[in-house]
């Protein structure tokens, strides 16, 4: 299932328009946010976002700073409480009932730290014992995603010494402790070094093939063009664009689109003493 | 160069005003204790324009004006983050050298309210040095010497210090032991007027600690008019000369400094703590053990927890112990208070610990923890070691009061302000939570952390302590003045009413996490 909308009013969009909904992957949303607003003081942040994300796929969210991603995350993880709309995750209200929703998710939220008093092994077996897993599972579990994410030798460092791409990998390690049916990523890939990227792709790669859905939202347009089967570019708010990755970039890059969907800069400032 | 840089720091200052209320109130608060310090050094210095004998407008002006170098040495590098503004790092990308840089930045750290006061008081060492034409000479050099070595100690030793203030656990042990300083302050007069107690300090002390001080960098360019002034005129010249060789020679040794600071950035590596055996492993595998876990690593790793639990041991004994060391009366028996003090001080250190979790709460409001198990791994992390603490305290505190027997009356209203502050607590943190800085960080920023809301809800907590410890403090008190064995009724009554406003505290502050999370979230994660 694909839709196409910007928001509440279902007007054409750029990229997914007169496209036919896709049939590759089949079955309930295992996502749906339905009209979320929010408004901080004055900015309105999410102005009555719609999206679909179809069980089984690999979603990229895409849009330019400020373009309510993360608040839109942050609504769909229980992070943030929307002024309106719904989020259903595999058909649980995620707001009406928090608990049998937020058991099917694992998220890797952006601005949200750690605590990072704890060493990354100390830290990945507190999210197991905190999903209510038992201690073999959590023991064997946590030695493998950190083995998986080249974490091994860093088990015993405390997470706040930490690198950057160290935290991202910790913090992945810990969205993926209780085996969520959906995962919800906000910039997995930011400050990741290109061997550790490769290898959480794998890892993405083997939820989706197992059956579970990656929702990820991205900067890097060749990574969502690469990565994603599905994706959604997300302005002022609105979903502007949103369908299968052939369906949104029709026929040109994904990047073109985006850049079409969001409006390019207008004023074209003379630069020529670059060249000096 | 330099003009640049005093645009650059007003500007800094007057973008801080901008910035939001808790930035100006933080500006107006910094603003009125430097007027307060600078009336009090101002009227010193004119009061020792006055003084009967020149040794003690010598000595007065010498241990002032030292003190205001030491104060610009010791300060910047105990807490770090306070004046970040003009940090020569920020400077690293641009093909600068630090001859270039060197001036502007001195003159710009004369910007802000300690510069201010440093001018001020300094200027007022010239009235009072209007004593004479000979140490007015002297004076004006000397004013100015001052107030260059301060600005300068500061930079040399942040410089210097960089690297080391750059790794995290030098940075956390420094807060940690300004904040122990800050919060013993009020008690070292007292224990140094005790040790000068029956000795007056005469003329001749003055002159033996300025013949010390009046030699060391601190104090060489203060101490100089006071020579002229009690006819030693060459000895003040000669300090003038030494002083300015020490500012010309911390000239350069900072600019050497600041050119290798410029091209090798501080990172604060190399310092990674490792641990072994985990708590984690060995507490039983369920959401509220892991939590308990959790928070019992913290009370050891987090700087700020640190502060906490020290905080308590000296604000719950020394007002205690200083009114029971009183030489007059020597109400010893208060020391029995001591126990239910530390106890509800410590009880009450939870009142905003998710405002101190900071963001990393998410990770449960993500999982979706119910709030009455969050709730109890807290409560029983602080009680494993919390209760013990207690009974120590109470314990020492009776050997001491000379009425060993009433103990239990002291446990007791200990234990009822622990368990009563605790469950208070749980209803403040979960109600009211506001932001507090991150570990490592500057913790004064921390005043105008909370609005007049969240004072509110802890001024609620307290009282709410408080008339649950009542009954046991009062049992406490006929056990002392009237019929001993009430203490024993107290080590029932304590616990027992302790226990009750506890476990109403969790239930209610669990329903209140579980309704809250989100909102909570955004309150401990709004900007300082």
């Amino acid at each position: 299932m694909s839709i196409v909308t910007t928001g509440e009013q279902q007007t054409p969009v750029p990229g997914a328009s007169g496209a036919p909904p896709s049939p590759s992957v089949t079955g309930g949303p295992a996502l749906e946010l339905t009209g979320l607003w929010k408004r901080f003081d004055q900015t309105v942040a999410v102005a009555g976002l719609s999206l679909s994300v179809p069980a089984g796929s690999f979603f990229g969210i895409v849009g330019p700073n400020g373009a309510g991603k993360t608040t839109s995350l942050s609504m769909a993880t229980g992070l943030l409480r929307p002024d309106a709309g719904r989020v259903t995750v595999l058909g649980h209200d995620l707001w009406a009932d928090p608990v049998a929703a937020k058991r099917l998710i694992g998220v890797l939220p952006d601005g949200v730290k750690l605590f990072d008093r704890l060493s990354g092994r100390e830290l990945v077996t507190y999210h197991g014992l905190l999903r209510g897993l038992d201690r073999p599972t959590v023991t064997d579990r946590t030695d493998q995603l950190l083995r998986a994410l080249g974490l091994a030798d860093a088990g015993t460092t405390l997470v706040v010494d930490y690198s950057a791409g160290m935290t991202k990998k910790i913090a992945l390690a810990c969205a993926l402790i209780h085996g969520p049916r959906l995962l919800l990523l906000d910039e997995p890939f930011e400050a990741v070094d290109p061997v550790s990227a490769t290898t959480i792709r794998g890892i993405l790669h083997e939820v989706v093939a197992g059956g579970g859905t990656v929702v990820m939202s991205s900067h890097a347009m060749e990574l969502v063009e690469r990565l994603c089967d599905h994706v959604a570019i997300v302005h002022q708010g609105r979903v502007v664009a949103a369908g299968t990755l052939d369906q949104v970039r029709s026929g040109a890059s994904l990047e073109q689109r985006f850049v079409e969907a969001v409006g390019a800069p207008t004023e074209i400032v003379d630069l020529s003493w670059l060249h000096s | 160069m330099i003009g640049l840089m005093i645009r650059l720091k007003l500007t800094l200052i007057r973008n801080s005003w901008r910035v939001s209320i808790g930035q100006r109130i933080g500006l107006v608060v910094g603003g009125l204790f430097g007027l307060w310090a600078a009336g009090l050094g101002v009227v010193l210095m004119l009061a020792l324009r006055f003084a009967a004998d020149d040794t003690w407008a010598a000595f007065g002006t010498l241990v002032a004006g030292s003190l205001l170098v030491l104060g610009w040495s010791v300060v910047p590098i105990l807490v770090s983050g306070v004046d970040e503004t003009l940090d020569p790092a920020r400077f690293a990308l641009l093909p600068l050298r630090a001859r270039q840089l060197a001036p502007g930045l001195l003159v710009a750290g004369l910007i802000g309210v300690p510069g201010i006061v440093t001018s001020l008081v300094a200027l007022a060492s010239l009235v009072t040095w209007s004593r004479g034409v000979l140490p007015l000479l002297l004076a004006v050099p000397a004013a100015a010497l001052g107030v260059l070595t301060c600005v300068l100690a500061s930079r040399l030793l942040t410089t210097a210090a960089a690297r080391l203030l750059a790794a995290r656990r030098s940075r956390e042990m420094g807060a940690v032991l300004t904040v122990l300083l800050l919060s013993t302050i009020g008690v070292w007069p007292a224990l140094l007027s005790h040790r000068m107690a029956g000795r007056s300090f005469s003329a001749d002390d003055a002159t033996r600690i300025a013949d010390v001080l009046g030699w060391l960098p601190f104090g060489l360019p203060w101490a100089a008019p006071g020579d002229a002034a009690t006819g030693h005129a060459l000895r003040g010249v000669i300090r003038l000369v030494l002083a300015a060789a020490l500012v010309g020679g911390g000239t350069y040794l900072w600019s050497v400094l600041l050119d290798r600071a410029l091209v090798d950035q501080a990172d604060g590596g190399g310092t990674r703590a490792r641990v072994g055996g985990s708590l984690l492993d060995r507490l039983p595998a369920t959401p509220m053990w892991a939590i308990t876990a959790r928070s019992l690593r913290y009370w050891r790793r987090d700087p700020r927890y640190l502060v906490g639990v020290l905080g308590v041991l000296v604000g719950g004994t020394v007002p205690i112990i200083a009114i029971a060391s009183q030489p007059s009366s020597g109400p010893k028996v208060i020391l029995l208070g001591a126990g239910p003090l530390v106890g509800s001080l410590l009880g009450l250190t939870t009142s905003n610990d998710l405002g101190t979790d900071g963001s990393a709460f998410g990770a449960h409001v993500l999982v979706g923890v119910p709030g009455r198990v969050d709730r109890a791994g807290r409560i029983v992390a602080l009680l494993v070691w919390g209760v013990p603490l207690a009974l120590a305290v109470s314990l020492t505190g009776a050997a001491f009061s000379g009425r060993f027997e009433l103990w239990p009356g002291s446990f007791g209203a200990a234990l009822a302000g622990l368990l009563a502050g605790l469950g208070a607590s749980g209803i403040a943190a979960a109600l009211v939570p506001y932001p507090v800085p991150e570990a490592g960080s500057n913790p004064f920023r921390s005043t105008n952390g909370g609005n007049a809301r969240s004072a509110l809800g802890q001024a609620a907590v307290m009282s709410a302590t408080g008339v649950a410890t009542l009954p046991a403090i009062g049992l406490l008190v006929v056990s002392v003045v009237w019929w001993a064995p009430a203490a024993w009724f107290g080590l029932l009554v304590g616990p027992l009413l302790g226990a009750a406003v506890l476990v109403t505290g969790l239930v209610i502050a669990g329903r209140l996490m579980d309704a809250r999370g989100p909102e909570i979230l955004a309150s401990i994660r709004r900007s300082l």
